[in-house]
């Protein structure tokens, strides 16, 4: 096997893009009727974004509105990769499993979903998610605690003070340690960690007595109370997580493949189970031949996250949209925005890169 | 790779952008020459909204009409006798600015608003005021809404790319009202979003919530709330730095308005050859001076304009009347005498 390049990308080649799109900016004509003005970006933003993971309203800079775009594409981002990725294995391990079934859904899905472009994609389950009925419409499921409506799904939402938050965290976290440790053997870890994580409930039952459950209710226009998921992120993801899983499972299945057959049988003689040898034997194996085009996959997840506006989501790009149209400085708000998708492309790409270099054979 | 070759690689890569984006940046158009573009050419190109009933539709067999159509068609007539030299550009709106500033098209009826900041810092130009407009909003009857202040806490529907949404965040910000914000890039799929009820009201100006809603499933279960939260005034959009354009666009549509002002319509436009009055003579070019001569265009160009396509207040009848579909009245689009704000230059 032939050693692998360095695939660190290089101070020199960042240096190297970000001087070509200077010059390209440049040699936009600036003789008079348009002058770079970085002045906007502290200026008042003037428009509101729908969604938003930190406070944001009209009158704050538009610095600001920046991160909450930012923040909105990587929540998509995040929620796409690990969904799609899921996904993607699913579909693999049916198309691996040799069973007729299984072939055949898949083949219709990876077929349909392949050839047809991605925003038709997510026009269509915008449309189906049309078909909710609207709160006026809608009755609460589960004697009030859930209501599904066109604009989002809405749950009853705990108010807890900052430090019942963290607690609330903190025993999930536990939780989730408490279970993997359970299955790796590890006991004491395990109830340790149980353990703390009924303490931390304990905590947040008696100092919160005023634990505040605000149940969702229809108001005059919108459901009011409740916490709630919104229809955007949920179909963006839901059309990402489908799209990009197509893709992923043919990249997962052909990582699959190229683990010679021999590994698979002579882990069955030796009395391994199926389930033992997926996990131990043939994914990481897969791993080398997956990652690298895996990573390309979620580079492409980032930047596809940017139609988002076609169905109401304010990402990135949605919000360089607006300050674009609302200041007037489309030249640097591009900017900001090239250079955001660049170096989020990049950061992937070099944890990813990493991430592959470690599951490579030693000394190959 | 050795030394050599790592070095020289990335510099042959500058160089070659660096040649590249100088021609690009040599061909960015200031379309300084738009006129001289357009008799080039043959032909006016008018960049217009792709399906918008009364303004600018095109029928199954792809021939366009509306308002935006017959104003483009107004200028080709009077710039080639012939109206059929207007070429109909269907846009998205994010596609206006760029369309223009690129020289793609040589004005945009798009329904832009004159702005301040569009005509001085981003080097555009407003030649002419087609439409006062404002921005409006829409909401289904059975949420019983009659005044704005009512919409606290509704989810509202708003294109993205245009002043809406500014507008709409400055009015409720004004009045300490909470509300939701779909915003959209796309016209159509923010209207079938309304109408399905993903938001309970839809801002935009009159005229284009009038045409939209024509083409709902039940038109007559949506009203049009009268107050409205800014002036738009709607014009032609130019390139800034072309004068010969921009006056050919002043001229030409101020011939629509002064003909609707001394009377003259497409009908009686034959039969006035041998009028009296000096105002429709001198309009029809029978006497006076030539208007438009230094442009080379025909003396009696304002007379074709109308017998082609009518005056101001005949357009609006046709297309946005009150028995078409749209039926948009007229407001503030009046003439100056008769209460409104358009009117004509001096025809001298």
């Amino acid at each position: 096997m032939l050693s692998l390049p360095k695939q660190k990308p290089t101070l020199g080649r960042i240096a190297i893009i970000f001087g070509l799109i200077a010059i390209l900016v440049f040699s936009i004509k600036l003789d008079g009727s348009y002058k770079l003005d970085w002045n906007f970006l502290s200026k008042g933003a003037k428009f509101e974004i729908g969604f938003s993971l930190i406070s944001f309203s009209s009158s704050d800079t538009v610095a600001r509105a920046f991160l909450v775009g930012f923040l909105n594409t990587f929540i998509i981002t995040a929620i796409g990769v690990v969904l799609s990725t899921i996904l993607g294995i699913i579909i693999a391990v049916f198309r691996s499993s040799g069973s007729p079934l299984g072939a055949a859904v898949s083949k219709i899905y990876l077929f349909l979903v392949r050839n047809v472009p991605f925003l038709i994609q997510l026009l269509v389950w915008f449309a189906i998610s049309l078909t909710l009925p609207s709160p006026d419409d809608s009755n609460p499921m589960f004697g009030g605690g859930l209501i599904v409506t066109s604009r989002g799904i809405y749950v009853p939402a705990v108010d807890l003070s900052p430090a019942a938050a963290i607690a609330a965290g903190l025993s999930a976290v536990l939780v989730i340690v408490a279970i993997v440790s359970f299955f790796k053997r590890a006991t004491k870890l395990s109830l340790v960690s149980l353990g703390l994580a009924v303490a931390a409930v304990l905590f947040i039952w008696l100092s919160d007595n005023s634990m505040q459950v605000s149940y969702p209710e229809n108001g005059r226009f919108n459901i009011k109370g409740g916490s709630r998921l919104p229809v955007e992120i949920a179909t963006l993801s839901w059309a990402i997580t489908i799209y990009y899983g197509a893709f992923l499972s043919e990249i997962i299945r052909s990582g699959i493949k190229s683990v010679p057959a021999g590994q698979a049988e002579a882990a069955r003689s030796l009395g391994l189970r199926p389930a033992v040898i997926w996990v131990k034997v043939i994914f990481p194996q897969a791993l080398r031949a997956i990652i690298p085009a895996a990573t390309s996959q979620y580079m492409l997840l980032l930047k596809t996250s940017s139609l988002g506006i076609a169905i109401g989501f304010a990402e990135a790009m949605g919000v360089a949209n607006s300050v674009m149209t609302v200041s007037g400085r489309s030249i640097e708000a591009m900017f900001v925005i090239v250079a955001f998708y660049l170096i989020s492309n990049l950061v992937i790409a070099t944890a990813l890169n990493m991430y592959n270099r470690a599951v490579q054979l030693k000394g190959f | 790779m050795n030394f050599t070759t790592q070095l020289l690689t990335p510099l042959r890569t500058v160089g070659a952008t660096m040649i590249f984006s100088a021609a690009v940046g040599a061909t960015a158009a200031n379309a300084g020459e738009t006129y001289d573009r357009i008799i080039e050419n043959g032909e006016v190109r008018c960049g217009v909204a792709a399906g918008s009933p009364g303004f600018s539709i095109a029928d199954d067999d792809g021939n366009w009409s509306g308002f935006a159509i017959d104003l483009c068609r107004a200028v080709a007539t009077a710039i080639f006798d012939d109206p059929a030299q207007a070429k109909i550009v269907p846009l998205g709106w994010q596609h206006v600015f760029p369309g223009v500033q690129s020289g793609e098209i040589d004005t945009s009826l798009h329904g832009v608003t004159a702005t301040v900041g569009r005509d001085t810092d981003l080097g555009f130009n407003f030649p002419s005021l087609y439409m006062m407009s404002g921005h409006n909003f829409m909401v289904p009857k059975s949420k019983g809404v009659s005044e704005l202040q009512e919409l606290e806490g509704a989810s509202i529907c708003i294109l993205q790319g245009a002043t809406v949404e500014s507008n709409v965040a400055q009015y409720f910000k004004g009045q300490d009202l909470a509300y939701e914000q779909a915003i959209f890039d796309n016209a159509e799929t923010m209207y079938q979003a309304y109408e399905a009820g993903r938001c309970d009201a839809i801002v935009s100006e009159p005229n284009d919530l009038a045409s939209r809603r024509t083409a709902f499933e039940d038109p007559q279960a949506h009203v049009i709330l009268e107050e409205a939260i800014s002036k738009e005034p709607l014009s032609f959009l130019t390139a800034q730095g072309d004068e010969d354009w921009n006056d050919t666009i002043k001229i030409v549509f101020g011939a629509l308005l002064q003909a609707e002002e001394v009377g003259i319509t497409s009908e009686n436009v034959a039969e006035l050859s041998d009028t009296k009055n000096y105002n429709q003579r001198v309009f029809l070019g029978l006497e006076g001076d030539i208007l438009g001569e230094r442009f080379g265009w025909k003396a009696n160009w304002a007379a074709r304009v109308v017998e082609e396509l009518g005056n101001y207040g005949e357009l609006w009848e046709t297309h946005l009347g009150l028995q078409t579909k749209v039926a948009l009245p007229r407001g503030p689009n009046r003439l100056w005498n008769q209460g409104g704000v358009l009117y004509a230059p001096a025809w001298r």
